[in-house]
């Protein structure tokens, strides 16, 4: 009975996604760089129907801080995972400064989304979101392509 | 002697059964069975077994099973250092969906860490004496 | 006419009470990755609780022993035991899930760091375990989710294709952007979210309490079957309400924040005052009748006295196991796991365990010695009873492989 309960928890650790295993090739990185593509375009999309519906007037300020720290959060965590797979080879190292760049991009833009609801209220946010549409759409081509 | 006795299967309507002592408070399971085999060859049910330790004998983890039985015994004898797991089938009054037996919880082992848990634990905790309605 | 308000007020407080952490994400994860594809899996769920509720409190009415007090002696100790540490431990993960839903519903509306909420929200559950009056509270809990009709509202006032919306439930199959083995995973999800075994120990265990006879049984068979269908209607509207707004977005639902959006994208601050209040309301009554199950489960098994209505001095080691079942909660919500992981392991761990107390009821509700001759399963509900079993043993073996396969459902 132990032994079946330790093989069970070490089987469903093992079924955590985000556990940063080594790309061994081109495909395998490839594979991993789409569903970092994925998970930060759902991250930046929410951010711009949060400030979308923010500026609407149909949001008040504590939700919208508190989920858009969230999604901030989010997309650091799933910056630093993807910085953590070690490229396998000289394309993967190319795709590896093309997303990263994307991804720094969209961070920097969902900060100042953060700093603007907290600093200047809501009513604009959807003004300070915009550059987020073109972070949205480089993401989804990176992930298209790579799928 | 030649006792009339019910007929039952011991595994079905007793094993495993919740106890219920006399104010019908919950006592234990029964953890396990004490037989006897009379001269006529039928087996009888000699007594019920409940408290800490039966039912891990029972299922075979013997060495957990006994340690929890002399440790609660040696912690809390009973009068004249008799078994407080042990309940003469005599003592049973109702065999249900319960069997209902005529001695108090506290007479029995299996009650023993209630009492320690409501003394030390739940007692020390503001709110514990009344019921929420 | 009183009698007609009691069970209307049990009912209203049933469909409140039908959604938890784990309906409302698996529900919004559903509609966001897979549209209505899954719908059918809600309603197969749904009638699933609703047989093994009624088969649950059939029994705990008849011969006045709760569902898992029933399990140890129909089938043994043995299978009593592993049943007691898998139904312990995923009722563990499912506390844990939504005292996070409690926290997390206060800190969308206070903006306080969800984690200081945690232990506030873990205190006030055990709170009410302690000193409540356990009825009243029930109640006001199940009333007070109701405001969750809000996604219903919303997915009205979203103007959907009411024919898209049927049709995408009435012919499900697998989008584009996964594969076969996800859709079978969050089928799995879904299921398990639908049919909680805490809500069948807690149920019966209530109906031992509340001393109900074979008299009570129509009244209270009302909730059931009019209140766990219109609840699940409830889960296909969080359904509904995330295909239409979150799925055309690629957004995936991974906080549950994310939920609420299309509530506030179609009815505002009001819905979403609305929303945070439901959802507050349907995971701390959730939380409280699993922390009650983490008892009820220990204390039938080894045959302690238990009880929600006693003092607490009278069932010492029930409320001990619920208090240490609390604190074990909060600890492991305080290492700042994510609380929508917690959840999908609790739901699909949940659907994997039901074969193990669902058996053992069916079983007993045939059984004359246990029910009496005239309460035993009609043909009919046996058949679909059977089915059941053996969709749940076909969901039980599917879902370690399901697990790896998919990754937990990535």
């Amino acid at each position: 009975m132990p032994v079946a309960i330790v093989g069970i928890v070490c089987l469903l650790s093992g079924c955590v996604q985000h556990f940063i295993t080594p790309a061994r090739s081109y495909e395998a990185y490839a594979a991993k760089a789409a569903a970092t593509a994925e998970a930060a375009l759902s991250s930046v999309e929410t951010v711009l129907l949060i400030a979308e519906t923010a500026s609407d007037g149909k949001s008040f300020g504590t939700f919208v801080r508190v989920s858009l720290s969230e999604q901030e959060d989010a997309l650091d965590g799933i910056q630093s995972g993807f910085r953590s797979i070690q490229p396998p080879d000289a394309r993967s190292a190319e795709l590896r400064a093309e997303l990263d760049a994307v991804l720094s991009d969209a961070l920097t833009h969902v900060a100042d989304v953060r700093i603007a609801a907290r600093r200047d209220g809501l009513d604009d946010l959807d003004v300070v979101a915009a550059p987020l549409r073109a972070d949205a759409d480089a993401l989804s081509a990176i992930a298209e392509r790579l799928t | 002697m030649m006792p009339r006795g019910r007929v039952l299967y011991a595994c079905l309507d007793l094993l495993d059964r919740q106890l219920l002592d006399r104010n019908g408070t919950p006592c234990g399971n029964v953890d396990d069975l004490e037989l006897d085999i009379a001269d006529d060859g039928n087996v009888y049910v000699a007594a019920l077994l409940t408290g800490p330790g039966m039912l891990a004998y029972r299922l075979k983890r013997r060495r957990l099973g006994g340690w929890l039985q002399r440790t609660s015994h040696a912690l809390h004898p009973g009068p004249n250092g008799s078994d407080r797991t042990r309940v003469a089938i005599g003592f049973a009054y109702e065999i249900g969906p319960a069997v209902r037996i005529a001695v108090d919880a506290e007479e029995l082992a299996s009650h023993d860490l209630e009492g320690w848990t409501r003394e030390h634990v739940i007692d020390n905790i503001p709110g514990a004496r009344s019921a929420p309605e | 006419m009183k009698k007609v308000l009691g069970v209307a007020l049990g009912v209203l407080s049933a469909i409140g009470g039908f959604v938890d952490m784990g309906d409302l994400v698996a529900n919004a994860e559903s509609g966001a990755r897979f549209d209505m594809n899954l719908a059918w899996v809600v309603v197969v769920g749904v009638v699933g609780i609703v047989i093994y509720a009624e088969m649950s409190g059939r029994v705990a009415a008849l011969c006045q022993r709760p569902t898992f007090d029933l399990v140890r002696e129909r089938l043994g100790a043995r299978f009593g035991a592993a049943n007691l540490i898998a139904s312990f431990f995923i009722n563990l993960m499912t506390l844990t899930a939504e005292i996070a839903g409690v926290a997390l519903a206060i800190s969308l509306a206070t903006s306080v760091n969800y984690l200081f909420l945690i232990p506030i929200a873990a205190v006030l559950v055990w709170w009410v375990c302690w000193r409540m009056p356990f009825g009243m509270m029930e109640k006001i809990f199940g009333l007070l989710g109701l405001f969750l009709l809000v996604f219903a509202i919303a997915v009205w006032k979203l103007g959907p294709d009411w024919n898209e919306l049927l049709s995408g439930s009435t012919h499900p199959s697998v989008p584009e952007s996964e594969n076969v083995f996800t859709y079978a995973y969050f089928g799995i999800a879904l299921f398990g979210a639908a049919m909680t075994p805490y809500e069948v120990f807690f149920f019966s265990s209530g109906a031992v309490e509340d001393k109900w006879t074979s008299h009570d049984l129509g009244e209270n068979m009302a909730n059931v079957l009019i209140g766990f269908p219109l609840g699940g209607l409830l889960s296909l509207a969080i359904m509904a309400s995330s295909h239409l707004v979150l799925a055309p977005r690629d957004i995936s639902v991974d906080q549950l924040s994310q939920v609420t959006l299309p509530v506030i994208s179609a009815t505002g601050r009001l819905g979403l005052a609305a929303v945070l209040i439901g959802i507050f309301a349907a995971t701390f009554g959730a939380a409280l009748e699993t922390a009650l199950s983490a008892g009820y489960v220990m204390a039938q098994y080894f045959g302690w006295p238990w009880g929600k209505y006693q003092a607490p001095r009278d069932a010492a080691r029930f409320h001990l196991v619920i208090l240490v079942s609390i604190v074990v909660c909060t600890v492991v919500g305080l290492t700042a796991i994510d609380p929508i992981k917690v959840t999908e392991f609790s739901i699909v761990l949940s659907a994997a365990a039901l074969p193990l107390t669902y058996f053992p009821i069916l079983l007993i509700a045939n059984d004359e010695r246990y029910v009496g001759p005239d309460h035993v399963n009609g043909k009919l509900t046996n058949a679909i009873a059977t089915v059941y079993l053996v969709l749940l043993v076909i969901v039980s073996l599917s879902v370690i492989p399901l697990m790896i396969i998919t990754k937990a459902g990535a």
